[in-house]
């Protein structure tokens, strides 16, 4: 079904864009204070009906600071994500967070609002690994590696319950009768785990898509584990369609072991794309841009060719069952985005395989993932 | 120039007043969307408040174990809402409300950081330590800190973030694409923070923010409080409801901050005050009632209860408030014992006093003309009773916006109130210098 069906594009966003020469050569405009202004990337993949947007994980290693050639900018994902919603009506929103050193109240609230404010368009990027490169920086050491993802499974399912600790139609607004919600259809969480305990409810109304989309990119066992147990789209960087095509037949299968619906996970590859009109002048872009610094070794695989050759590496994977669609980190903003939206999507469009303009509202809809069934509730309250 | 008024904008969705969501005006079922929000954001811009103030809720209000319905929602998470915001408005500052107790200092001094770089200069931070237990049951805990431990952890928390802030020196970003200087590795420096409620290394992988530091701003009222206000605050948001008390918390606030080295003109003191206006008194007089008729009977004494953090619902409400009892059974913070006081030289009955607290949350109310209500600010303002204040409007929009066009033309006119922005920074508007780079 999946294999001839409509892919799914997000985009992951960083600096001037993904290669780390981009900075040098980027024509992208800082906001109103020293950040890159993404306002105007967002409007183009928005204009191009992408289906989300990502801002983090952006890891980077403990001494990149020392490099002066590093654009080693590391804001905070979620203002940004939050500031683009009076920019944007229809596109997803992601942004990570980190799940070592944050509270999932905070988290679970934060995107509760946020969904809300944006009629339903959020995602969670779920980062188990990035917090791990900045040891020193936080009250607790890196843990062990069950420890870690034991810990990140429970905060997770704590962060789902207290998303649905409102029920959609708790709010009566009754002007009348002067009741503003229906306090039996708000309920405690009454969470009692081993690393968190969380009586709720809370403080905020139950998000337009039930739950924010959860994503995740920890690619490590423990990591495909989590992913396959409850992340709804998976980022992968995978060299080959065959490596795509296991990868995903793999992280399926243990997601169907786990008593998870068909459908709901999605597995979107990851490529940095270098584009231009020929493949030879592509190639030149990118010649020039690793002679001004060279990729990291975990950097996601490098597409080079012509916006048609991406089309057609795209339309190939998918149609090989290696993905269900693509997450795409532009080498360099606003040239690679520009030659995506205007050259690439039109292409999978042409061939149906891409929609031609959003038809449903949340990113839910975009993605036609239903929102998970509902955790049992535990408390009488 | 003369000294002006300053003017924060305190949201609370719907209003104020405990009823403000049931007035015919206020848009109840658009209380958590973008639109409402972006609406009394750009209203308060337009009547040139210096900034927006979002209070933060970390546990729900409850009656018998149960979300009690009768209220309104809480605060939306303060640092989404006032992000979205900065996308919609150009001058107004931004000011968020977060706990140094249930959060890192690296990732708010990261989180701080990118807001005042996404809004050009205008983020403010509401710094509290939160007291209720009840917050501390969606924190994996039994109770809160202690509060003389919270306000430790909580000078800790910004000491951290200051050294977190301050370890990119002024231009250590070069972004110099020619030369391939990114930035400056000499102008940045780790902030090897340690003391005994954290160890922070850094540097945070972010500029120094555009103010130097966001706008701290405290409301604690209790002793340690207004020491930790003494030492780290640059606006305060107090409740003041007579003016000798409000002259004499600013000027022992002065002198408070004398003892750490800080003069006047480092901070701005800003009582809350929640007017009801009406094109005449009989007017607003009128609309106090119609409010007060809102008040479901439940509610007053509900919300007394919640204050007090005392139950009060198996009491006749015509008994006189049990004050020393109140006194007895649970420590009071600074807001509370102001309202005890109260309570006891005016011998209110429980109704009465819950008929205040419904009113305005026990800050200052105000029920008047637009020409009375700027009498009543000159006046404190005049007399030393505050630098400025954060409003309350009973309700939103419809009373802001009367405010607005009302009230403000009036403080223009007078000399006491900007016509225009000075500046895009919060700092620049609130006349507060930007705190010297370290390198």
């Amino acid at each position: 079904m999946i294999a001839n069906g409509m892919m799914h594009i997000t985009l992951s966003l960083a600096g001037h864009g993904a290669h780390p020469a981009a900075w040098r050569v980027s024509s992208l405009p800082r906001g109103p204070g020293l950040l890159p202004d993404w306002r105007p990337m967002v409007a183009m993949a928005e204009a191009a009906a992408l289906d989300a947007v990502f801002f983090g994980p952006w890891p980077q290693p403990p001494g990149a600071l020392a490099d002066h050639a590093l654009e080693v900018l590391m804001p905070d994902p979620l203002p940004i994500i939050a500031s683009l919603i009076p920019r944007s009506s229809r596109i997803g929103l992601g942004g990570s967070v980190y799940i070592a050193h944050t509270e999932p109240f905070h988290t679970a609230r934060a995107f509760a609002v946020m969904d809300n404010l944006s009629d339903g368009r959020t995602a969670l990027l779920a980062d188990t690994q990035g917090a791990d490169q900045q040891p020193g920086d936080f009250a607790h050491a890196p843990r062990p590696a069950d420890q870690a993802y034991g810990r990140a499974a429970e905060y997770l399912e704590v962060v789902a319950r207290l998303w649905e600790s409102w029920e959609a139609d708790a709010i009566l607004a009754d002007k009348p009768s002067g009741h503003y919600a229906d306090g039996m259809r708000v309920h405690r969480i009454d969470h009692a785990g081993r690393f968190f305990t969380v009586r709720g409810p809370l403080t905020a109304i139950r998000p337009p898509q039930g739950r924010p989309v959860l994503v995740m990119r920890d690619a490590s066992p423990a990591g495909l584990e989590l992913a396959a147990a409850s992340a709804e789209l998976f980022l992968a960087r995978c060299a080959s369609l065959e490596e795509a095509r296991e990868c995903r037949t793999a992280l399926l299968a243990r997601a169907a072991a786990l008593g998870r619906p068909a459908g709901a996970l999605r597995i979107l590859m990851e490529f940095m794309p270098v584009l231009a009109a020929t493949t030879h002048a592509a190639a030149r872009r990118l010649e020039e841009l690793d002679a001004l610094a060279e990729p990291p070794e975990d950097a996601a695989p490098c597409f080079l060719g012509t916006p048609a050759d991406l089309a057609q590496r795209m339309l190939a994977w998918q149609a090989a069952g290696a993905c269900d669609g693509f997450n795409l980190l532009p080498a360099l903003l606003p040239n690679d985005l520009g030659l995506i939206c205007q050259g690439v999507v039109p292409a999978l469009v042409r061939e149906g395989r891409f929609r031609a303009g959003y038809t449903g509202r949340t990113l839910r809809d975009h993605l036609g993932l239903p929102a998970p069934p509902p955790l049992p509730r535990r408390s009488a309250a | 120039m003369s000294r002006m008024l300053k003017l924060g904008l305190f949201i609370y969705p719907g209003g104020h007043h405990v009823a403000g969501w049931r007035h015919a005006s206020t848009p109840a079922h658009r209380l958590g969307g973008m639109a409402y929000y972006t609406e009394v954001a750009q209203l308060a811009e337009r009547g040139r408040f210096d900034l927006f103030f979002v209070g933060d809720t970390l546990f729900t209000r409850e009656k018998d174990g149960r979300f009690f319905g009768r209220q309104g929602i809480s605060n939306p998470d303060p640092v989404s809402l006032i992000s979205a915001l900065s996308a919609v408005t150009e001058h107004l500052g931004l000011v968020a409300t977060l706990s140094t107790t249930y959060h890192e200092p690296y990732l708010i001094a990261q989180k701080f950081a990118t807001l005042d770089h996404l809004s050009g200069g205008r983020a403010g931070w509401n710094v509290v330590t939160t007291w209720e237990d009840r917050a501390a049951l969606n924190f994996s805990r039994d109770t809160a800190m202690a509060k003389a431990d919270r306000y430790v952890r909580g000078k800790e928390f910004i000491d951290a973030c200051r050294a977190l802030w301050d370890g990119w020196g002024q231009g250590a970003l070069l972004a110099d694409a020619a030369a391939g200087r990114h930035h400056d590795p000499a102008l940045i420096a780790a902030a090897n923070h340690v003391s005994p409620s954290f160890q922070v290394r850094g540097p945070l992988r972010m500029p120094r923010p555009v103010q130097g530091w966001p706008v701290l701003v405290q409301a604690g009222g209790s002793p340690p409080g207004r020491h930790f206000a003494a030492q780290i605050a640059e606006a305060i948001f107090t409740a003041q409801t007579r003016i000798e008390d409000a002259q004499a918390f600013r000027a022992s606030t002065h002198a408070l901050m004398a003892e750490y080295g800080r003069a006047p003109h480092e901070v701005v003191i800003m009582p809350g005050l929640s007017p009801l206006l009406g094109s005449t008194e009989a007017e607003a007089k009128r609309l106090e009632e119609e409010l007060a008729d809102l008040v479901h009977p439940e509610v007053g004494v509900w919300m007394l209860s919640e204050n007090l953090n005392f139950p009060l619902y198996d009491r006749d409400p015509d008994d006189l408030l049990p004050v020393a009892e109140i006194r007895q059974a649970r420590q009071a913070t600074a807001s509370v014992e102001t309202n005890l006081k109260y309570a006891e030289a005016n011998r209110q009955t429980i109704a009465q006093a819950a008929r205040v607290i419904a009113r305005s949350r026990s800050h200052n109310s105000f029920v008047g003309t637009p020409e009375q209500l700027a009498d009543m600010m000159q006046h404190w303002f005049e007399s030393g009773a505050c630098d400025g204040f954060n409003m309350m409007p009973p309700y939103f929009p419809e009373q802001l916006r009367v405010f607005v066009e009302h009230a403000v033309p009036v403080l223009q006119r007078r000399g006491l109130f900007r016509r225009e922005y000075e500046g895009r920074r919060l700092r620049e508007n609130l006349g507060l210098a930007v705190p010297p780079a370290r390198r």
